[in-house]
């Protein structure tokens, strides 16, 4: 089936108004005709799930539920999308203001809440176990301490990072 | 007067890979890259889910890390793409924005930092192509590792966006290319080069698109005939060698291709003994490179 340009703007239009505010859709609308040249992003070659029919604008947006489109998540971040838009539009800006939304909708995956709440709470994307200790050990490198996890909770609570997360607080006290 | 470099290893590094952070501080001195005492850095942070779910709270969170460096006045060099991609770009926001700066120190000051914007930040693969060069870097080689079919992977986030990260052309890479050349090694030019490591797509639960793109990788370098792929990222480097591993049974069409770290490399070019390389505790292993890493020795 061949879209036209002109129907593609219809459809685009179609969806929620609140969602063309949102997300300040109006700036791509009169340029994203589906010129395609974003389809450079790895993730379309690699994920079997993300296949865009038009531009990557029209796919999540036009899906049932934006904020809760699993193919959101799968944006890299790569920024090869800003690179090559004739347009100087950026499909990864815009997917960033939409995980935003996404997240404190609590729609985003577990993995994402649990990358989150290890990097407010203990200051870092990974845990550090006796395993750690033994190779820096061994390497005559300092142990790991987590003196800056305090400061990085408490920036983190200030700024809205854990709103949407809890965080058990220690029982000793 | 010029600056002192403190390391950015990242949680990464200085969890799972501290053989790395241990080469970075013997070799980078070495050739003329001065690496202060260590201090300890908390998450860069993340700059794809943990920067898309919680923007301000990202840049707020970078700048902490940025602050640390400036108390000491030192500059910075990182051992990670994901780390440079999030402070090369916090710092450049901040930099370039004074209402901005200035509403990210109101929140630093409940931890009692505040930030200037005096620090310049740099992949490590980038402070030894600016600032010890090619000819000088050669200049250290004393064992050229010729023997090496080596293709790059410099990863998407060191070299996007371009504008802000200064390190190379994205759609077209060759600083790691001119890197690997230095040490001797014979560079494999292929298509694929920009294809992104997909580690990332795990934490999207998309499991099966990061094998994917695990395998057109190899499966590129392998038909232009590369016998190692080459990083400077350790997310990179753990999607490859770990990656390779863990998904054996979906790989049949793929050798095993071993996976090294540039560090690791330049200091068995600069005559390091191979154990101290750590490649031994790599997944995946060539037997072949391993005698010849050992052999050289002698
Ligand atoms: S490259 Fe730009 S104009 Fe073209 S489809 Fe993508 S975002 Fe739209
Ligand atoms: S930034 Fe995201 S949307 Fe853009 S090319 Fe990269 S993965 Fe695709």
């Amino acid at each position: 089936m061949i879209i036209a340009s002109g129907v593609f703007f219809v459809t685009i239009i179609k969806t929620p108004t609140s969602i063309v505010k949102q997300f300040n859709l109006e700036k791509f609308l009169p340029y994203c005709l589906k010129c395609s040249n974003c389809q450079i992003c790895p993730v379309t070659d690699f994920s079997e799930d993300y296949t865009p029919t038009e531009s990557f604008v029209y796919d999540i947006i036009s899906s049932e539920d934006p904020l809760g489109n699993v193919n959101l998540w799968k944006c890299v971040s790569c920024h090869y999308c800003q690179d090559v838009c004739p347009f100087g539009l950026s499909p990864h800006n815009l997917f960033m203001e939409i995980k935003a939304a996404s997240y404190s909708e609590g729609k985003s995956p577990s993995a994402v809440t649990s990358l989150i709440k290890s990097i407010v709470t203990t200051g870092r994307g990974f845990g550090v176990s006796t395993r750690t200790d033994k190779m820096r050990e061994k390497l005559g490198l300092s142990p790991l301490t987590s003196n800056g996890a305090k400061d990085v909770l408490k920036l983190s609570e200030i700024t809205g990072a854990t709103k949407h997360i809890i965080i058990e607080k220690e029982e000793e006290q | 007067m010029t600056k002192p470099n403190l390391l950015f290893t990242g949680c990464l590094i200085e969890v799972n890979y501290p053989y790395l952070e241990k080469l970075a501080n013997d070799l980078l001195p070495k050739i003329g890259l001065g690496i202060s005492d260590r201090i300890e850095f908390m998450c860069c942070p993340e700059p794809i889910s943990f920067r898309g779910a919680t923007d301000y709270s990202w840049l707020v969170l970078a700048a902490r890390n940025l602050c640390l460096a400036e108390q000491k006045g030192a500059n910075i060099i990182s051992l990670c793409n994901g780390c440079e991609n999030t402070l090369a770009q916090a710092n450049i926001m901040l930099q370039n924005d004074p209402e901005l700066l200035e509403k990210v120190n109101r929140d630093l000051a409940e931890i009692g930092f505040n930030y200037k914007g005096t620090v310049k930040t740099r992949h490590f693969l980038q402070a030894i192509y600016e600032e010890v060069g090619l000819e000088k870097l050669k200049s250290f080689v004393t064992r050229p590792l010729s023997f090496l079919k080596g293709a790059s992977h410099a990863g998407c986030h060191l070299l996007n966006p371009a504008d802000i990260l200064k390190f190379d052309d994205p759609l077209d890479p060759v600083v790691l290319d001119e890197l690997m050349d230095a040490l001797g090694i014979e560079v494999i030019d292929y298509e694929g080069k920009t294809l992104c490591c997909g580690v990332s797509l795990a934490t999207a639960d998309d499991r099966e698109g990061s094998i994917n793109a695990l395998k057109t990788k190899l499966l590129a370098t392998q038909k232009y005939d590369a016998d190692c792929l080459i990083v400077g990222c350790p997310f990179c480097f753990k999607q490859y060698d770990v990656g390779q591993r863990l998904n054996r049974k979906r790989l049949d069409e793929v050798e095993p291709t071993p996976v090294y770290y540039y560090l690791q490399l330049l200091g068995l070019a600069m005559g390091l003994p191979f154990e101290e390389t750590s490649i031994s505790t790599h997944k995946i292993k060539s037997q072949a490179h391993m005698a010849l890493f050992k052999g050289e020795e002698a």
